[in-house]
């Protein structure tokens, strides 16, 4: 599938219109010899296998739709549990939220639903959360990115309406490294590294601590004989005995890192092979236990034959991940805000509790709060080619992709407060699920050279269907953990829940570009989809695009005046695709099972009131793009303007109360979502001097992303109180604040509707959205000889996001609450009435507390600016001169030394800008060494 | 090349690609959690379980099945009142269109309606015997008629749904009372008709229950003499008698007509008793002096069926709370045998039949502990009298309280003179949540309410 839109020109260019980074000129991975080359956009190209330079036979690139690609080496670079994470800042447009990308912005209200469509290979790749047990795991945390060639991620109307009811959440087209030679080689490298926080938080000391906590009493005039084992158990019972530094008892460990590969390929003229296994794993430090890590182990085999003199291929490839883990740990926040006087363990080692206290937690309880995780993908894909003569193509395409998530998550006796009435002793939840889809595409592809230009055409088909299933349990009161492993051994089994699901798919496609003399290019593109998520009648939809492009520097009057200008290209693209990402079966009424049985009977009674007649969500996509090249490639900029506007989503609709029922699903009509926004990615040759050479990328987005530019009656529906038109679908409706009283340091809201009370109802305001106004990856390339450094800084402009303040409430000089130093600096006090945060108080019960906790951290005041600009990665590598690497028999050796995350720069208020969480952002230092036979 | 040839492929595989891009391949099975509807009512056993469905959802599940009437609907009466401010629009009768308690009902009675619209639909057309299908027919209409009962005792004009297209009822109008109260009673005589010689026990819809409930209703719309033939009928022919006051409620009491049957322990939250009590747990509601007062001397039901906590009474006719466990058998009533001899009371009273009337409230009287009534009394008295024994025998218990006065047109004069309720006759109609006029514009507010 990666192939649609160009299929008749891959034997003689490689198409990329994008670089976000620069390995264009680095070779395709790692391993290859290190040949001098130039960025790829629009210049020479090289042969990633041979290193040998492509020269363009008489046609530059007519690919028209917007692409932006990551090359194998940038990707390399970025060795994380998550691929996504490879992709921030490296292409224009795209960003991640709660570990799922977003292109260009979401199209649904839903983030679940505003996922793109994956293709790896070839093959649908889901990568919607499986759940298993407790929580849901990415299918793409098996993919270790080392294994990954280039990543593509398709963008605008052209280039996704060819994926038509599936692309409008735009399209990451993942293919892996193969070997298109006959050669033998053989591939490994190796690599180990060492992870930590990259920055600690500045909390107070314990005697800091207690000095606050006392100033604190003061304030809320609470002599210290008034003082129990209920409002200060802090200062009577811990004192100052203790200084515990929950950072470090939490992150405080480095963790490990380490990866290795090797790969064989080989074969002769007809038969090649390629044999590639691949490992990473890292030994956490969040929380750790001696044997926490996580391990990922990726597997392929690829063979390709070619008959009758290359007019039969077949290509055929299977591949097999997985995915372990093992870790610790179930409220990550809590933590950071813990007292450092309070103690951790016990002389003997047993975790400390207050006696007589049930609702004390000890946050080192997750450590006896076990999760276990594997994730398994399978894919396997095969593929059959005939070219009976050089304009004709027929292909069939068929793949399977098994994604699995096995989950198992175990809490001992040691987690329990032993001074709480605990509903169980111990406790196991247990989840397995899987996802099978299987597809065929049949296609084939047409070109015909004509005197003044080439036509080019494709038809294809495609049937999928898809099957899933998830059960889940839990088990309480083992007799012994060691008995975990033998599921009889529980006394109660309660919370049996399984279920499945099925989806079938299937469309008809084509499209057709007329190329005229390389100078004018026309396209448009037909699919039509039916899904079985929507009743017959309402199965099918229609999507298609249209674009135009002109290279304008192939006309003779730019050749002649704009000289500098080696390349210039003008597109325009526009185009509907659609979205059916829902569960199946809301179109039908549907039954439950009641809870509770009358007289030993079960009853069954209506939960779902269909509307058979929703169907495809659409969104339509236009964009503006300009492609440009400067003084023989040395400068490259591509500029793209895009407006997409998402309509006719589905959404429980609310009914009224006669109905007797509350909502049933239907495309909300009279509702729109806009994004739209601008993006820049450019490269350049900075400097060649001799054997030195800088290069530069930059890929910069400004959105104006998630815009709800339309919703009819919108304040008589659900949405009334936290969406609003005009607005992004990340607005924050909050009380605007408005200052600390100077007389008593209690924090003021508005009242905004003047009525002389506070109430969220009336007094709350949409204020702001935490959409970044803008973000971008700058990546620059140093070479001298054999000495290379690459560093890329990633920035992010996000001017309103949820602060410190917001996610730990606590008002400074609460019971058993540490406060970050940054808030002990102006807080008000009958010294300070002009301070910035609010009075001290112990209590959310005082006039300060209340206020404190109802309004105050329901304000804006407690947003923070969490713009950041961060030394995402700096590497270093060596490749060792011929003379020394032909001694040792082998074509190339590298060494490296690569840091990710290394500083971050912020004035966020809270610990890490990125996720605003107390999870600080980790660093990372790997070294490593890459051979080629 | 060929261009022929060419031509020849590509349009065998459009049209192969067509041929297979058709609706039967989309045909999906349903995920196993789900039970489709004809996968329901295509197996007899779902069908039972769906009928079995009227009770796990009304009964056990269905507030306005037990005790959220008496706990929304006794405030606005001068029974009783909460502790807790935050009802005090009821207790003060200051109650408007936005006020979630008094739209609580619309709701819930709409959503137990849905469940009978969907089985009377359906159930013709299953295999089940034709005995059962009837009884069936006969339980469903029953559930309905008692929900649309709430809803126009309370309401007044509410629209008549009996579809379960939702698309088309969302927006239906509200329909007079007078043709919505000529429908339950229609639905109650199928039901009678539907369950004649039905086994069902009075944990489920019997004849009994249907034939009550119609006299209520016959009494509530001043069809004095049907009322009156009603109840009679009841009394004679259902087996069930009056028990001793400290027996009524309990799971043996001989004169429950139609109670939700409690059999399991209260941590499972079968026992929807538990709700009922209004003495303790979070549910209580304090009797109000006027109540208390009125009461006779030696009235066995202020002994036996109040509680003081902290110097107030409070109602206690059932007596489970979150500590006791299933040793305390009770079941929640919703029908009784006294009710019907106090509408036949009443409804021989207004065909002037004084004597029998008295003699009927006589029946109660003595069951209470009380004395007969003195003689002569007149018709307005007779009257007066039963209103009385109405209120002490069912106070806290559904909205009877409420009801009574309404439909006698005695709300203004005894809800009036109580200064700090802000009473005002059109009151007597509660509001039309203000929810459902914004979502749908068919529906009017009742006069009095202000602005829709």
């Amino acid at each position: 599938m990666a192939k649609l839109y160009n299929i008749s020109y891959t034997k003689k260019i490689f198409i990329l219109l994008f670089l976000g980074i620069l390995s264009g000129w680095y070779p395709a991975s790692a391993q290859e010899d290190n040949k001098e080359a130039k960025p790829t956009i629009g210049g020479i190209a090289y042969d990633p296998i041979t290193g040998e330079a492509l020269l363009n036979e008489g046609v530059v690139r007519s690919q028209t739709g917007t692409v932006s690609t990551i090359e194998s080496a940038a990707i390399e670079q970025e060795q994380t549990a998550n691929t996504l994470n490879a992709l921030k800042g490296r292409a224009a447009g795209v960003t991640t939220d709660d570990g799922m990308l977003i292109v260009r912005g979401q199209n649904s209200i839903y983030k679940e639903l505003s996922q793109p469509l994956y293709i790896i290979d070839g093959v649908p790749f889901p990568a919607q959360f499986i759940s298993g047990g407790n929580t849901q795991s990415s299918p793409l945390n098996a993919l270790n990115t080392s294994n990954v060639e280039k990543i593509e991620i398709l963008k605008d109307a052209d280039a996704t309406a060819i994926y038509g009811g599936k692309g409008a959440n735009g399209v990451v087209l993942i293919t892996t490294k193969k070997r298109k030679d006959s050669k033998l080689r053989i591939d490994a490298s190796a690599s180990v590294g060492i992870t930590n926080v990259n920055s600690w938080y500045d909390f107070l000391s314990t005697e800091e601590y207690i000095d606050f906590r006392k100033k604190a009493f003061e304030a809320d005039g609470i002599t210290p004989d008034k003082w129990t084992m209920t409002n200060a158990y802090d200062l009577l019972e811990f004192g100052d005995k203790y200084h515990t530094d929950w950072q470090k008892e939490f992150v405080g460990k480095n963790g490990k890192v380490s990866s290795a590969t090797l790969s064989i390929s080989g074969g002769n003229d007809q038969t090649r092979y390629y044999v590639n296994t691949d490992y990473f794993g890292t030994e956490n430090n969040y929380l750790a236990e001696k044997g926490d890590r996580a391990d990922r182990i990726n597997t392929r085999i690829l063979v390709n034959h070619i008959a009758y003199g290359g007019k039969l291929q077949l290509n055929a490839s299977l591949a097999f991940n997985t995915f372990n883990s093992k870790s610790r740990g179930l409220d990550p926040d809590a933590y950071v805000v813990n007292a450092p006087n309070q103690p951790t363990r016990n002389p003997d080692g047993t975790l400390y509790w207050l006696e007589g206290n049930s609702s004390f937690v000890n946050p080192l309880r997750s450590k006896y709060a076990e999760q276990k995780n594997q994730n398994t993908t399978t894919l396997g894909n095969f593929q059959l080619l005939y070219r009976p003569f050089h304009e004709l193509e027929a292909k069939v395409d068929a793949g399977y992709t098994r994604n699995t998530a096995d989950q198992l998550e175990t809490f001992t006796q040691d987690y329990l407060n032993p001074y709480a009435s605990n509903s169980y002793k111990n406790r196991l939840l247990a989840g397995d699920s899987y996802r099978d889809i299987f597809t065929v595409e049949p296609q084939v592809n047409f070109n015909k050279s004509f005197s003044e230009g080439v036509l080019t055409a494709f038809v294809g088909g495609t049937l999928q269907t898809q099957k899933s299933q998830a059960d889940d349990f839990e088990l309480r009161d083992f007799p012994t953990e060691s008995l975990f492993g033998n599921y009889k051994a529980a006394a109660v089994k309660t919370s049996v829940a399984g279920n499945t699901g099925a989806k079938k798919y299937v469309s008809l496609f084509g499209r057709v570009t007329y190329d005229y003399r390389n100078r004018y290019i026309l396209s448009g593109t037909l699919r039509r989809d039916g899904s079985s998520i929507f009743q017959t009648g309402h199965r099918f939809g229609n999507f298609w695009s249209g674009s135009a492009s002109w290279i304008f520097t192939q006309e003779s009057f730019i050749r002649e005046n704009l000289g500098f200008l080696t390349f210039g290209k003008i597109k325009l693209t526009h185009g509907l695709t659609g979205n059916d990402n829902l569960s199946a079966f809301l179109y039908l009424n549907a039954y439950k099972a009641s809870t509770d049985p009358y007289e030993g009977s079960t009853g069954l009674y209506l939960s779902q009131v269909a509307n058979p007649n929703f169907t495809w969500e659409k969104t339509s996509k236009s964009e503006l793009s300009l492609d440009l090249s400067f003084l023989n490639n040395r400068l490259q900029v591509i500029t793209a303007l895009y407006r997409n506007q998402s309509g006719n989503f589905v959404d429980a609709v609310p009914l009224t109360a006669q109905t007797g029922a509350e909502s049933y699903m239907n495309n909300v009509s009279g509702a729109t979502i806009r994004n739209q926004g601008i993006e820049v990615e450019l490269a350049s040759t900075n400097l060649k001097l001799g054997a030195f050479s800088w290069l530069s990328s930059l890929a910069l987005t400004i959105p104006q992303n998630n815009r709800l530019i339309r919703f009819d009656n919108i304040l008589s529906t659900s949405y009334a109180t936290s969406l609003k038109v005009g607005e992004s679908l990340h607005v924050q409706r909050l009380y605007k604040f408005t200052g600390i009283n100077k007389e008593n340091g209690v924090p003021t809201v508005e009242d905004f509707n003047g009525d002389g009370k506070i109430a969220s109802a009336d007094d709350k305001q949409f204020i702001g959205d935490t959409d970044a106004d803008f973000y971008g990856g700058f990546h620059n390339s140093f070479r001298y000889k054999g000495l290379q450094l690459d560093v890329f800084l990633y920035f992010e402009n996000r001017p309103f996001q949820l602060g410190y303040l917001k996610t730990y409430f606590y008002p400074a000089g609460y019971l058993g609450k540490n406060i970050p130093r940054e808030f002990t600096k102006d807080y008000w006090s009958p010294e300070n009435p002009n301070g910035k945060y609010p009075g001290l108080t112990t209590t959310t019960s005082s006039a300060i507390g209340t206020a404190y906790y109802n309004y105050y951290t329901e304000s804006d005041a407690v947003y923070s600016d969490a713009s950041y600009i961060s030394l995402k990665n700096v590497a270093l590598s060596y490749y060792l001169p011929k003379s020394i690497v032909s001694k040792l028999k082998m074509r190339n050796i590298r060494v490296y030394l690569r840091g990710e995350n290394l500083i971050t720069f912020s004035k966020y208020n809270g610990w890490n800008p990125e996720t605003s969480t107390a999870i600080p952002p980790f660093r990372t230092l790997t070294a490593g060494l890459t051979l080629s036979l | 090349m060929n261009v022929h040839k060419i031509q020849r492929y590509v349009w065998g595989l459009t049209v192969s690609c067509s041929l297979v891009a058709c609706d039967s391949f989309l045909d999906t099975d349903p995920p196993s959690d789900l039970v489709v509807q004809e996968d329901v009512y295509g197996d007899i056993r779902n069908v039972r379980s769906v009928v079995n469905g009227l009770y796990t959802q009304n009964l056990l599940a269905n507030g306005l099945f037990y005790y959220e009437i008496p706990f929304y609907l006794t405030p606005i009466t001068d029974d009783a009142y909460h502790t807790s401010t935050s009802y005090d629009d009821l207790r003060y009768n200051a109650y408007g269109p936005t006020n979630t308690y008094t739209a609580y009902a619309w709701t819930k009675a709409y959503t137990a309606i849905l469940r009978s619209n969907d089985l009377l639909e359906l159930l013709p057309s299953t295999a089940l015997p034709e005995a059962e299908k009837r009884q069936n027919i006969g339980e469903a209409k029953y559930f309905r008629a008692f929900s649309y009962f709430v809803l126009t005792s309370l309401y007044g004009d509410v629209p008549w749904v009996t579809s379960t297209n939702i698309v088309e009822t969302t927006l239906q109008p509200r329909d007079p009372k007078e043709v919505v109260v000529g429908h339950i009673i229609e639905d109650l005589k199928d039901a009678e008709a539907a369950l004649e010689g039905s086994t069902n026990p009075n944990t489920k819809v019997t004849k009994a229950a249907a034939s009550a409930l119609l006299a209520r209703i016959y009494l509530y719309h001043s069809e004095w003499q049907n009322a009156e033939a009603k109840a009679d009928e009841v009394i004679q022919t259902s087996g069930y008698s009056l028990d001793a006051i400290e027996n009524v409620f309990l799971r043996t009491s001989t004169e429950s007509i139609f109670k939700t049957s409690s059999s399991g322990s209260w941590s499972s939250y079968v026992d929807r008793v538990y709700y009922a009590n209004l003495a303790v747990n979070n549910n209580y509601l304090r009797l109000t002096d006027d109540l208390v007062n009125s009461f006779e001397a030696d009235d066995l039901r202020k002994t036996k069926w109040t509680t003081t906590v902290s110097d107030f009474l409070h109602p206690y006719k059932y007596h489970r709370t979150a500590a006791t466990s299933a040793g305390t058998a009770e079941d929640y009533v919703s029908l009784r045998l006294t009710e019907q001899y106090l509408i036949r009371a009443e409804a021989r009273a207004q065909q002037d039949k004084l004597p029998e009337a008295v003699a009927d409230v006589n029946i109660i009287r003595q069951r209470a502990g009380l004395s007969d009534l003195p003689e002569g009394l007149s018709k307005a008295e007779v009257l007066l009298a039963i209103e009385q024994e109405r209120r002490h025998e069912f106070f806290a218990e559904d909205a009877h309280r409420w009801w009574d006065l309404v439909r006698t047109g005695r709300a203004d004069a005894v809800l009036g003179a109580y200064p700090d309720k802000k009473w005002e006759p059109h009151k007597a109609l509660l509001p039309v949540p203000q929810k459902e006029l914004d979502k749908n514009s068919n529906l009017t507010q009742n006069p009095g309410y202000g602005v829709q």
